[in-house]
C-alpha cells in the first residue's frame, strides 16, 4: 500500500494534532482503538505486538509516577506520613487516571509514526522531500539506515568483547557502566571511519553536485484525493469542535462529568474513523480502489 | 583510443609529507581491461580513485601533474558493499545515482530495468539492501555504477570481503561488462587466480610508483626476474619450473603439463610429529544440533573431535554451519541439545579486526585483556608485541595501523592472557599473500607453542599449507574431517589449484613445493 506521501503526512499530522489537544480519556480512546485496527488492516501484526508491550509498559510507568509527582485530586486512595525531602506522598484517583491518559497518548503518538512508515514508502518520502531539503533528508534516511547497521556492530562486538573477558551481566550498575564503556568506543569509532567511507561513496555518485530528480513519479491518485477528503472531515471536526470546547476534559480537581454532546461529537470522529478504516480495507480488497492507489 | 593519459602525476595526502603516488605516467585505452596489482599501502586505491576525481577533490592534498581526461565520467566500486549503499530498497538505490544526476524519469526507469536485468537481481529489487547477503550487496553497488551510464569503471578489491563464489560472481559480472559491452575496467584485486586471465593489461605499484606497466605475460615474466609474489598459482609454478613461457590459466597449464614427461605421483608425506589419535582432546562435540530464533538449523547432529596442538581448518559452503560451529565451541552460542567439551581457556579471533581496538596504545590494547581478566603479569605484553612483530609499534594507536598489522594486534590482545585453544573466524579476508604468509608463520608458531587453533576460513591455499587437519562442514555436519592432505586431494571444488593443474596427471599435490617435487624440480 504506497500513498503519496503528502497524503499521509496531511492525514497523519491531523491525528498527531488531535491527540495532542484533546485531553478527554473517551477520545484518546477511540483513536487508540482507530490506530490499532489500522495497523491490523496493513498487515501489521508483528510491529503491532511489540508496541502494544512497549505501550503497556508506558502507561503502567506514567501512571505509577504521576501520583508522586501531582498531589492533585480529591478521591484520595493512599496518604503516607511526612517523609524527609519529598514530604506527604498522595495518591488520588484523578493523578492515576490522569497518568493512564497520558501514557495512552504517548502510546497513540508511537503508533502513528509506525503506521506512517507502514502506508508509506520510504525511499518515496527521502526523494520527495530530497528535491527541496536534500542535505536535511540524507541526514535522516541515513541515520535509519545506520541503525539496523549498528544494531548488528553490536551484536558483533558484544561477543567479542565477552570473549576477551568482559562481564555485560555485572550486578553494580558501576560495573556495568564500566563494562558497556568498550564496546560503545569501538562501535562510536567504527561509525566514525564508516561516515568517511559513506560521504566517499555519495561523492562518487554525484550526491548534491547537481538539481536532482525523483525516481518515483509521485502523482496524485484517485484514491490519494478520498484520503484528502477524509483528512478535510478531521479537519472541519476538530477546527469546529474546538470552538465547542469538544474533546477537552478535566482531571483536577475532581473527575469532570460526561455530557451527552461529548458523545455526540465523539460518535461522529468514530464514524470518519470507521470511514476511513473501511477505506483503507477496500483499498486493499477491490480491485477498481486497489489499482488505482 | 586513449581515453584517459595521467603525465608525471606526484600526490600528497593532506598533512602528509610523503607522497602517496610518485611520478606516475600512464594512459587508459578504450575498452581495456587493466588488473591493478600492488602490496598493501602501495598506492593501488589512490591511483583508483584519481580517475573519478575522488583524489584530489574529495580527499584534498596536493597533486602535481597532468590528467587527461573525462573525470566525471567514471565511476567507482569500493572494497566493503556495506559502506556504500545509501537507499532502504535495491531498485532505489540503482536509481540513486542516476536521480542525483537530474535524469528524466523515463530514461531512470529505462535504465534500471536494464540494470537490473543485466545484472540478474530483479527478484531482489524490492528487498532491503541492509537485508541483502555481502555478494548481492556488491552487485547492487555495481548496478548503480551501471546505471549511471559510466563506461570507465574502478574496482577497489570489489571481492575481498565475500566468500569464493560471491566473489566469482562479481568477477564474472565484470568479466561481462567488458567483454559484452565493452566497459573500459580497472581492477584491483588481491585473488590473482580468478581474474589474471582476463586482463588485457597489468599494472605493479611498488610504493607510489608503477613497477611494470604491460601484458599478462609480460608480467609473469617481470614477476620471476624480481621474485615476485604476486603471480598466479599456476603461472608461478612453472616460473620456479624454469620454464621460458608462463600459462596463466589451470586450462593452458594442464595443456603443458600433458606435454612434460617424467610428472610422478608424491605417496610419501611428513609426519605429523604426534601419533594421531593418541593426544588428549581439546574439543569434542556429540551430536549437536543448534537451532537459530527463525528456525534456521544451523548445526545438525554435529560430531567433531579436535586434538590438542592442531591447526584445523573448517570449509564449506555459506550458511553451512561453520561459524555458529565457531560460536558453539567459544561458548557464545549453548547448543540446543548434544554435549560439548572444550579447553577452558579460549582465544577468538573475529573477521573484522577493528572491533578489537579501541585504546589509544597498542601496549594499552593488550593490557586491557590482562586487567579484565585480572591478570597482573604484564611483561607477558612485551613477549607477544615481540613474537607477532609489533613491539616497534607499541605506542602507536592500533587504528592508524594497516590492515594486516591491525589483525596482527587483534591477535596479540587475545594471546596475552594466553588461551590454550584458539578460534579464528576468516582471518586471511582482505589480505594479500605477503600478509596471509606472515600470519600462517604466527600461526605455525604457535602450534610449536603446543596451542591448538581452529580456522573458519573459505581460503583453501592457506589450509593447504598451515592446517594440519581440515573439517569439511556441509549442512551442519562434518562431511569429512581428516588430515588435509587426504580431504584436500580427493576434493573437487574444496582444493588448491595446483591440485586442479595436476589433476588425473599426479596424485598426492595440494601446494606449489609438491608440484615442484613431483615434476621433479626439487
Amino acid at each position: 500500500m504506497r500513498f503519496h506521501p503528502i497524503t499521509m503526512l496531511s492525514f497523519f499530522s491531523m491525528l498527531f494534532i488531535m491527540i495532542l489537544i484533546y485531553s478527554n480519556p473517551a477520545y484518546i480512546f477511540s483513536l487508540l482503538i482507530f490506530l490499532i485496527v489500522l495497523i491490523i488492516i496493513v498487515k501489521g501484526e508483528k510491529k503491532l505486538k511489540a508496541m502494544i508491550r512497549y505501550g503497556i509498559y508506558n502507561v503502567l510507568i506514567i501512571t505509577a509516577i504521576n501520583p508522586l509527582l501531582s498531589r492533585e485530586g480529591q478521591a484520595v486512595i493512599f496518604q503516607s506520613g511526612r517523609m524527609p525531602v519529598i514530604g506527604r506522598i498522595k495518591i488520588t484517583a484523578e493523578a492515576l487516571a490522569y497518568g493512564a491518559n497520558m501514557g495512552l497518548k504517548l502510546t497513540c503518538f508511537i503508533l502513528i509514526f509506525v503506521i506512517f512508515s507502514m502506508m508509506t514508502n520510504k525511499d518515496d518520502t527521502f526523494s520527495f522531500f530530497s528535491k527541496t531539503v536534500h542535505k536535511l533528508t540524507i541526514t535522516f534516511s541515513m541515520s535509519s539506515n545506520i541503525i539496523h547497521r549498528l544494531k548488528i556492530e553490536a551484536i558483533r562486538v558484544k561477543e567479542v568483547m565477552e570473549m576477551r573477558g568482559v562481564n555485560f551481566s555485572e550486578k553494580k550498575l558501576r560495573k556495568r557502566i564500566r563494562a558497556y564503556y568498550p564496546l560503545l568506543k569501538v562501535i562510536f569509532i567504527s561509525a566514525l571511519e564508516g561516515s568517511v567511507d559513506r560521504a566517499e561513496a555519495l561523492y562518487s555518485r554525484g550526491y548534491g553536485q547537481y538539481k536532482r530528480t525523483s525516481y518515483t513519479c509521485m502523482n496524485m491518485s484517485f484514491s490519494d484525493y478520498i484520503f484528502q477528503i477524509i483528512s478535510l472531515m478531521l479537519l472541519v471536526f476538530f477546527l469546529t469542535g474546538i470552538v465547542n470546547g469538544v474533546g477537552e476534559y478535566q482531571f483536577y480537581p475532581y473527575f469532570q462529568k460526561l455530557y451527552t454532546s461529548d458523545f455526540i461529537w465523539l460518535t461522529v470522529l468514530d464514524f470518519i474513523l470507521i470511514l476511513t478504516l473501511f477505506y483503507v480495507w477496500g483499498c486493499k480488497r477491490w480491485k477498481f480502489l486497489k489499482y488505482r492507489i | 583510443m586513449e581515453i584517459f593519459k595521467i603525465q608525471d602525476l606526484s600526490y600528497y595526502y593532506p598533512e602528509n609529507r610523503e607522497a602517496a603516488l610518485k611520478d606516475i605516467n600512464l594512459s587508459v585505452e578504450n575498452g581495456e581491461f587493466i588488473l591493478l596489482l600492488g602490496e598493501s599501502g602501495s598506492g593501488k586505491s589512490t591511483i583508483g580513485r584519481i580517475f573519478n576525481g575522488i583524489v584530489p577533490e574529495f580527499y584534498g592534498g596536493t597533486l602535481y601533474g597532468e590528467i587527461k581526461g573525462d573525470i566525471g565520467t567514471v565511476g567507482m566500486v569500493f572494497q566493503d558493499p556495506e559502506k556504500q549503499l545509501i537507499m532502504d530498497k535495491v531498485e532505489r538505490e540503482i536509481a540513486f545515482g542516476l536521480e542525483n544526476l537530474g535524469t528524466d524519469y523515463s530514461i531512470m526507469r529505462k535504465r534500471v530495468m536494464e540494470t537490473l536485468s543485466f545484472l540478474n537481481i530483479e527478484g531482489i529489487k524490492n528487498q532491503n539492501t541492509y537485508e541483502l547477503s555481502n555478494g548481492q550487496k556488491q552487485k547492487v553497488a555495481i548496478g548503480t555504477a551501471l546505471a549511471m551510464g559510466h563506461m570507465f569503471i574502478v574496482f577497489d578489491e570489489p571481492t575481498s570481503q565475500l566468500d569464493p563464489a560471491a566473489a566469482d560472481e562479481i568477477i564474472h559480472v565484470i568479466e561481462r561488462l567488458n567483454k559484452e559491452l565493452g566497459y573500459t575496467i580497472i581492477l584491483i584485486e588481491q585473488r590473482i587466480d580468478r581474474c589474471f586471465h582476463l586482463a588485457d593489461r597489468v599494472l605493479f605499484m611498488e610504493s607510489g610508483k608503477v613497477s611494470f606497466d604491460g601484458t599478462p605475460e609480460g608480467f609473469t615474466l617481470w614477476s620471476r626476474k624480481n621474485k615476485s609474489s604476486f603471480l598466479p598459482s599456476v603461472s608461478g609454478f612453472f616460473a620456479l619450473s624454469g620454464y621460458e613461457s608462463l600459462p596463466g590459466t589451470i586450462k593452458e597449464g594442464r595443456r603443458r603439463l600433458l606435454e612434460t614427461t617424467g610428472i610422478k605421483s608424491i605417496s610419501e608425506r611428513k609426519e605429523n610429529s604426534l601419533i594421531q589419535g593418541s593426544n588428549p582432546i581439546a574439543v569434542k562435540l556429540e551430536k549437536v544440533y543448534f537451532e537459530y530464533g527463525n528456525g534456521i538449523l544451523a548445526l545438525n547432529n554435529m560430531d567433531m573431535r579436535v586434538e590438542k596442538n592442531e591447526i584445523v581448518g573448517v570449509i564449506g559452503p555459506n550458511g553451512s554451519g561453520k561459524t555458529t560451529l565457531l560460536k558453539i565451541i567459544s561458548g557464545l552460542l549453548k547448543p540446543s541439545s548434544g554435549n560439548v567439551e572444550r579447553e577452558e581457556k579460549i582465544g577468538y579471533l573475529s573477521q573484522n579486526p577493528n572491533d578489537y581496538l579501541f585504546n589509544d596504545s597498542v601496549y594499552e590494547e593488550l593490557k586491557f585483556t590482562l586487567d579484565i581478566n585480572k591478570i597482573k603479569a604484564y611483561e607477558r605484553i612485551e613477549r607477544v608485541l615481540e613474537d607477532l612483530n609489533l613491539i616497534h609499534l607499541k605506542d602507536k594507536n592500533p587504528r592508524d595501523l594497516s590492515g594486516g598489522e591491525k589483525q596482527r594486534v587483534a591477535l596479540a590482545s587475545i594471546l596475552v592472557s594466553q588461551p590454550g585453544l584458539i578460534l579464528l573466524d576468516e582471518p586471511t579476508r582482505g589480505l594479500d599473500r605477503i600478509l596471509k604468509d606472515a600470519l600462517g608463520k604466527v600461526l605455525s608458531k604457535l602450534l610449536k607453542e603446543k596451542k591448538t587453533i581452529i580456522i573458519v576460513t573459505h581460503d583453501i591455499e592457506f589450509v593447504a599449507k598451515y592446517c594440519t587437519k581440515t573439517c569439511l562442514v556441509y549442512e551442519g555436519s562434518v562431511v569429512e574431517m581428516a588430515d588435509t592432505y587426504q580431504v584436500l586431494t580427493s576434493g573437487l571444488y574444496y582444493t588448491t589449484q595446483m591440485k586442479k593443474l595436476f589433476h588425473g596427471l599426479a596424485d598426492g599435490i595440494l601446494t606449489i613445493e609438491d608440484a615442484l617435487r613431483a615434476s621433479g624440480k626439487i
